[in-house]
């Protein structure tokens, strides 16, 4: 008998249509062939800043270019609500985003940033995935140019230093929180294995994360083992499965980031166990189990606020000398049943 | 094993090249190396799964239905790859072929297309990108390599220009999930398609004339093209066939999970070459089985899976599976040279 296995969902989320890229000329001629075959796909673009300043008194600044530099890829779907928040301080204050995306890469992004000292632009928003980045925000700063680290801040020693403020989770504190949190709810309980899978294991994210994890679990005697997933979800849910069959002593899942979060609740259903599940970020798929009650609560980094304060912060340091304050977007911020609903619209654009 | 070489090449008449177009360049193999290795890991791991079901559940229905259901999404454009190594070309585009492919037909099938058309539209996108691989690497004449290195960066950015870096929904009638992502008892509809799939690649390869011109081009294509072979087009072939592979394994993929995200499939195009290797094939053409290139990629999901189930450190997975991997790849070729 033939049975299906594929969840209905609903069609509330449309795509995003908006630049990630920096070559638009070569990009537009690829698009437009592309448009000629496929007329069932529309395609729009965007403005990269806005020149309507709306801040008034100390320096004039509109105009002026940060450059906001992202460690990831275009394709990265976790960095459009960054872009977005930038975009929208990038239109209050009336400063000019430059966005580049290093894919991944320390070499391109030291690169990416020492060009735009070069090009004197007027600040830099960054993400610092290690210490790879230390003497190029100093001599960001050795020429006046200030920087403020936003998502994760790998910076360390002198480079610690070179950067003004953080704007991003506090890995470790948020670690503690959702595992505190599945504690308190009974969910998880001394002497419990609890499985911690992740995408990549030595990222600074994952290891901090998966520290502040730790702390809380082992207050109470229980333990997490972690499991590279990798990014793409079809293979992140075999592996999982393959695991909790190895482990039928797990108790509880901790997923350290959206793939393994996003999956748990197909693989525990495909295991045919009913194991509370809680993580870090959040899909559309992430939510939807949250308002189902299969995933217990998610910790939002908040991404739009990241990319809002970052280019936010620069602007009220440039315009008015004030100095820029890391700021833990994840403070307290908890997404379970109670609070679901309002995140469920505003998830991909805002969220 | 009996291996047959190329003739000598010498002037010939277009009769004379026509009548060398149809003789057997295959160079004999049975994949048997990798059917024992195989089966090695499949006897231990059952008898040791039926005797310890409690400490290693391999013939649970679980882990069984989730190996054929994640095995396919590697297998599939593993024949599609493996055929193109015979013939002697890389792509290294498919994993971004796979997930602009499967995009549009998501967003066609979401914006009120019929699915069917939509996949088929898919299709048709992803054989053309392989096809467009083909062109530009025979006209250019540069290695294959290259070209699908730089395709890759295309279609990566077509993929954002189109859709935007957004995970892309895919919600099909009940009738399409049943046959992309369905349950026929235990076996996904994946695997099946694997599997058919499998049987048209091993006719095409083992028993037609295209497989052996493929195989003529792949071990030697300036000898083979003396000898009447058709080159240039047993090569664009084997991209056109690469690239519908990339995009049927896009969909299904796309039909299990019910969601695509543009920066997933990255590790595809390694990962595929990597389960060709393993199944026997050479990375300098000429040599390969489509049981090889099918095993290959089981292997690759089942050394991990039997690492998962017997409680391997989930830290260090990657470790064990490399190791593994090379291991295997080292042991089929120290069997290889034996018969040979």
């Amino acid at each position: 008998m033939c049975q299906c296995r594929v969840r209905l969902k609903e069609a509330w989320l449309r795509p995003l249509w908006y630049p990630v890229y920096q070559h638009r000329t070569m990009l537009s001629c690829v698009g437009a062939l592309l448009a000629l075959l496929l007329t069932a796909c529309s395609t729009t673009g965007g403005s990269s800043g806005s020149s309507s300043a709306s801040l008034s008194g100390g320096k004039a600044i509109s105009g002026k270019t940060i450059l906001f530099e992202i460690q990831s890829t275009p394709s990265d779907s976790f960095f459009v609500p960054v872009v977005n928040g930038a975009r929208a301080a990038a239109a209050i204050t009336g400063l000019k985003l430059e966005i580049e995306y290093a894919s991944n890469d320390d070499t391109t992004e030291v690169n990416q940033v020492r060009s735009a000292i070069a090009r004197r632009v007027a600040a830099i928003a960054v993400t610092i995935p290690d210490s790879a980045l230390n003497q190029t925000v100093c001599e960001a700063r050795a020429q006046g140019i200030p920087v403020v680290a936003f998502n994760i801040n790998g910076a360390s020693g002198e480079g610690a230093r070179c950067v003004q403020a953080f704007i991003g989770q506090d890995f470790v504190q948020s670690g503690m929180l959702i595992a505190q949190r599945m504690i308190d709810d009974g969910l998880i309980k001394p002497g419990d294995h609890v499985f911690c899978p992740v995408e990549s294991p030595t990222q600074v994210y994952a290891v901090e994360r998966y520290a502040g994890v730790v702390q809380a679990l082992k207050a109470i005697g229980a333990s997490c083992e972690e499991l590279g997933t990798g990014v793409d979800y079809a293979p992140a849910r075999a592996k999982m499965v393959s695991y909790l069959l190895g482990h039928p002593n797990t108790s509880a899942i901790i997923a350290l980031g959206h793939t393994p979060l996003d999956q748990a609740p197909a693989a525990t259903e495909q295991v045919h166990r009913k194991i509370p599940i809680g993580g870090f970020d959040i899909t559309p798929d992430i939510l939807q189990a949250i308002k189902s009650g299969v995933i217990t609560a998610t910790v939002d980094q908040q991404p739009y606020q990241q990319g809002f304060y970052a280019v936010m912060e620069l602007a009220l340091y440039l315009k008015y000398g004030l100095a820029p304050s890391s700021i833990n977007t994840s403070n307290g911020a908890l997404i379970d049943k109670s609070n679901v609903d309002q995140v469920l619209s505003l998830a991909g654009t805002y969220r | 094993m009996e291996h047959q070489h190329l003739p000598m090449i010498t002037e010939r008449t277009p009769a004379g090249r026509r009548a060398d177009s149809g003789r057997r360049y295959r160079i004999q193999q049975s994949g048997l190396e990798i059917l024992i290795l195989f089966l090695l890991v499949q006897v231990a791991s059952i008898i040791y799964g039926v005797i310890s079901p409690d400490t290693f559940a391999y013939v649970s229905p679980a882990n069984i239905q989730t190996a054929l259901e994640a095995i396919p999404l590697l297998g599939i454009p593993a024949l599609g790859v493996g055929t193109l190594m015979i013939a002697g070309e890389f792509d290294l585009s498919i994993g971004a072929n796979y997930i602009f492919s499967s995009i549009i037909m998501a967003q066609l099938a979401e914006n009120g297309l019929s699915v069917w058309l939509a996949a088929l539209l898919g299709l048709g996108i992803g054989a053309g990108i392989g096809l467009l691989n083909g062109v530009i690497t025979l006209r250019l004449r540069i290695p294959s390599f290259i070209t699908t290195l730089g395709t890759m960066g295309i279609w990566d950015a077509a993929t954002l220009f189109i859709h935007g870096a957004s995970s892309q929904p895919f919600n099909p009638p009940p009738e399409f999930a049943a046959v992309t992502a369905g349950l026929f008892g235990i076996i996904p509809a994946e695997f099946l398609w694997f599997l058919a799939l499998s049987i048209v690649f091993w006719a095409l390869l083992h028993q037609h004339r295209l497989g052996n011109h493929i195989f003529a081009v792949g071990g030697n294509k300036y000898a083979a093209e003396e000898n009447g072979v058709p080159g240039n087009r047993a090569k664009l072939i084997a991209f056109g066939l690469t690239g519908a592979c990339a995009a049927l394994a896009g969909i299904l993929a796309a039909a299990q999970i019910g969601n695509i995200a543009p920066s997933s499939a990255t590790d595809l195009p390694l990962q595929a070459i990597a389960a060709c290797v393993i199944g026997g094939l050479t990375l300098s053409g000429g040599r390969g089985t489509v049981l090889g290139m099918a095993l290959g990629a089981a292997l690759i999901y089942w050394i991990q899976d039997v690492l998962l189930l017997l409680g391997a450190p989930g830290f260090y997975l990657s470790a064990f599976v490399g190791v593994l991997i090379i291991g295997a790849a080292a042991i089929y070729e120290q069997l290889r040279r034996r018969q040979s």
